[in-house]
């Protein structure tokens, strides 16, 4: 019996034991890898449409204010907003009585000083004469010299006093021509043929009117026929926009429908640039805005726009047709590889070290300085992290560096790094932005996404 | 002719207790190969804390340092963060979870993956060696109580289930061994090693992890103490421990069913 028991024991014990070794060796053995689920896509060639992004208005292309140049009430304004108007069209008459009152107060100044002027140059032939005759009688010593120059000066003088009429004479015309051309600005027509965009006046309003400043604006009258979009784009975007460049244009009023464009010129300035003192000195650079420059498209299509629209534009600025693209998803970063040829001063690394500053600079014999420009450069290397893609190489992954080029909703342009129709990682999106590293295990499967659908 | 008086059942025995007759180290051995002797040696000698104690502290170790060893293997993290990111899909696709939730939410498993979910797991591991023993210990003493009409000492009872918690320190290691042999984090000493690619929300494979040899080792070796211990037949103890067992089991996969639907989309 104890035996039996004996046996059972050992039995049991060593069935345990050899499970145990068995199950030991196959865990120690066994590699143990992380298998990371990817997708994977095929690199191809695509032509490619770099497209900056930008908001702004609809606007006509022409556009005038109408502002008067004399004041007075508007006794007559036979037109209405959004009323169609040729050029010369009357638009605004201004009360002229008071510019008519100036017109006859000036003509009147003219009579007079015409009649001022035939007064002169009737002295001055009394003047011309008795001043022959009275020549002749000195001449003849018949009269004295005083007598004489007196009737000389009187001569020059009617002269002179007929001059001066003329001269009132002019002036009184001027001030005639003016008066009337004061009383012309009275009635005002239109400068072009167009649209009365907006009416700000009404009949029996009194308008100001100065010749150097604007005034009141009674209406603005557009040109509706040509618009363009001014939008507003972004300083690092703007220095590939381009006048001749096409564009899409979506306007909200018009939702299911693209319109095209062409930009036509491109700002000089940015918006802000143009105040001055107005940011500068008072908060000295601390706008929160992001600077903008306009930008704007003339408008291909003709449509039912209105001045003030709302419009996003994707302005096409940069084209590269049947190059080597990758999915958007499948460029990441991830620090450069270390050199291998990575030297120190100790090892003579002076000569490799003037290499890697990539100068023909004069190598100094200070191995400190050469130590201390090597350790800048690793510094900034190391900071800088490089765009990769992950090529599948069976079932691992390499890490590739890559070149980029331009890109469009849906490819990046690679110009260095891949081959057509090399197989790389394109999603999911953990594993290419942290989980892959070279070398790392991978297999191909749905999405995360798509599992959860399915699950 | 008088007949002999009735035997009475289960009747504590009024001997004397005895001090054991091997140690601790001999039972916990023995316990694999020849339980009834050890359960008999336990009914009559007197109450022995390292019978229960020591056999759960070596359970509750074994268990807390597989959970650390397994938590230590990127291969098995990875895995889990892939089926928790597969649970916030379900949520975002339902609507229960918007993505950002559910990528904050990847961050957070990702921040808790390191030391805080090794910590985490060795302490659940040894505190699930006392719940385990205590729970088994109770439902078999109120099974003795009520079903079986014995007269059992508490106290025995956790001895028993002490002992016997010993397989189940067993499993927890060939488990562990599994996990590494296998690279899977679900491999178990069940029929659901038959499953190549198993997914833990696959009711087939929750049935097949079910029939677990160990598992069933542990009843068998339960229900001989509780045999030894009441004066009964083995097979009723049997019977009634598979029964409990099956209820436990049954009510376990409905809750985690219920949990699924609810959080799980």
């Amino acid at each position: 019996m104890a035996n039996s028991t004996k046996r059972k024991k050992i039995l049991i014990f060593s069935g345990i034991g050899v499970v145990l070794v068995i199950l030991t060796l196959v865990a120690v053995l066994k590699k143990r890898e992380p298998v990371i689920t990817v997708q994977t896509e095929l690199v191809a060639r695509h032509s490619l449409t770099n497209i900056v992004i930008a908001n702004g208005k609809i606007q006509p292309v022409v556009q005038v204010t109408i502002s008067p140049e004399v004041s007075g009430e508007i006794i007559e304004l036979p037109v209405k907003e959004g009323q169609q108007v040729n050029k010369g069209d009357l638009l605004v008459k201004i009360n002229p009585d008071i510019y008519t009152a100036a017109v006859n107060q000036a003509n009147a100044g003219y009579e007079s000083s015409l009649a001022a002027k035939a007064q002169s140059a009737a002295n001055l032939i009394k003047a011309a004469a008795d001043f022959k005759r009275n020549k002749d009688l000195f001449e003849g010593r018949l009269i004295s010299e005083s007598d004489f120059i007196g009737f000389k000066a009187a001569y020059e003088v009617a002269k002179a006093q007929l001059d001066s009429a003329d001269d009132q004479a002019n002036v009184a015309k001027a001030a005639v021509d003016s008066a009337k051309e004061q009383l012309s600005r009275t009635t005002i027509v239109s400068p072009l043929g167009g649209t009365i965009s907006k009416l700000n006046s009404q009949a029996g309003e009194r308008v100001l009117g100065t010749v150097q400043n604007a005034g009141t604006i009674i209406m603005i009258i557009s040109d509706l026929n040509l618009m363009e979009a001014r939008v507003d784009v972004g300083e690092m975007d703007v220095v590939g926009i381009k006048p001749g460049q096409t564009a899409r244009l979506e306007v909200d009023a018009f939702k299911d429908r693209k319109f095209a464009g062409v930009v036509t010129d491109v700002a000089s300035s940015s918006k802000d640039s143009n105040l001055t003192g107005a940011g500068s000195s008072g908060g000295g650079g601390q706008s929160q805005e992001a600077t903008k420059f306009q930008v704007r498209i003339r408008l291909n299509d003709k449509e039912a726009f209105r001045p003030g629209m709302s419009v996003s534009a994707d302005i096409e600025t940069e084209y590269r047709t049947n190059v080597l693209t990758v999915p958007l998803a499948s460029v990441t970063t991830r620090p450069p590889k270390p050199h291998k040829n990575a030297d120190s001063p100790k090892t003579g690394g002076t000569n490799t070290a003037a290499a890697r500053l990539g100068t023909n600079a004069v190598v100094s014999s200070s191995v400190a300085t050469n130590r201390e420009a090597l350790e800048d450069k690793k510094s900034k290397d190391s900071s800088k992290m490089a765009d990769v893609v992950f090529a599948r190489e069976g079932d691992h992954v390499n890490a590739v560096p890559v070149k980029i080029g331009i890109c469009d909703d849906n490819y990046w342009e690679i110009t260095d790094g891949v081959t057509n129709g090399q197989e790389i990682v394109s999603g999911g999106y953990r594993a290419i932005s942290r989980d892959l590293a070279d070398g790392k295990k991978i297999r191909k499967g749905p999405p995360a996404s798509e599992t959860a659908k399915k699950d | 002719m008088d007949l002999p008086p009735p035997i009475p059942e289960s009747e504590p025995s009024t001997a004397a207790p005895r001090p054991p007759a091997t140690s601790v180290a001999a039972r916990m051995l023995n316990v694999f190969a020849t339980p009834g002797a050890v359960f008999d040696e336990v009914k009559t000698a007197r109450a022995s804390v390292a019978n229960w104690l020591v056999p759960i502290v070596v359970y509750g170790l074994v268990t807390a340092v597989a959970s650390v060893l397994i938590l230590s293997q990127p291969v098995f993290v990875q895995k889990m963060r892939d089926q928790q990111e597969k649970v916030f899909e379900a949520q975002v696709k339902a609507g229960k979870m918007t993505r950002e939730q559910a990528d904050k939410a990847m961050e957070t498993v990702e921040k808790f993956s390191g030391p805080i979910a090794k910590v985490g797991g060795a302490i659940g591991g040894f505190s699930m060696g006392f719940v385990a023993v205590f729970w088994w210990a109770f439902l078999m003493w109120l099974i003795g109580r009520s079903i079986l009409k014995a007269r059992l000492d508490f106290m025995k009872v956790v001895e028993v289930a002490g002992l016997a918690s010993l397989i189940s320190a067993l499993e927890s290691l060939i488990r562990m061994l599994l996990v590494f042999g296998l690279n899977n984090p679900l491999a178990s000493p069940s029929l659901g090693l038959l499953m190549k690619d198993p997914d833990p929300k696959d009711s087939l494979f929750a049935l097949l992890s079910v029939v677990n040899i160990m598992t069933f080792w542990v009843l068998v070796v339960r229900s001989i103490g509780l045999a030894r211990l009441a004066g009964v037949p083995l097979g009723r103890t049997v019977v009634w421990l598979l029964g409990a067992w099956a209820i436990q089991t049954s009510l376990l996969i409905a809750l985690s069913a219920v949990a699924q639907k609810a959080y799980g989309g």
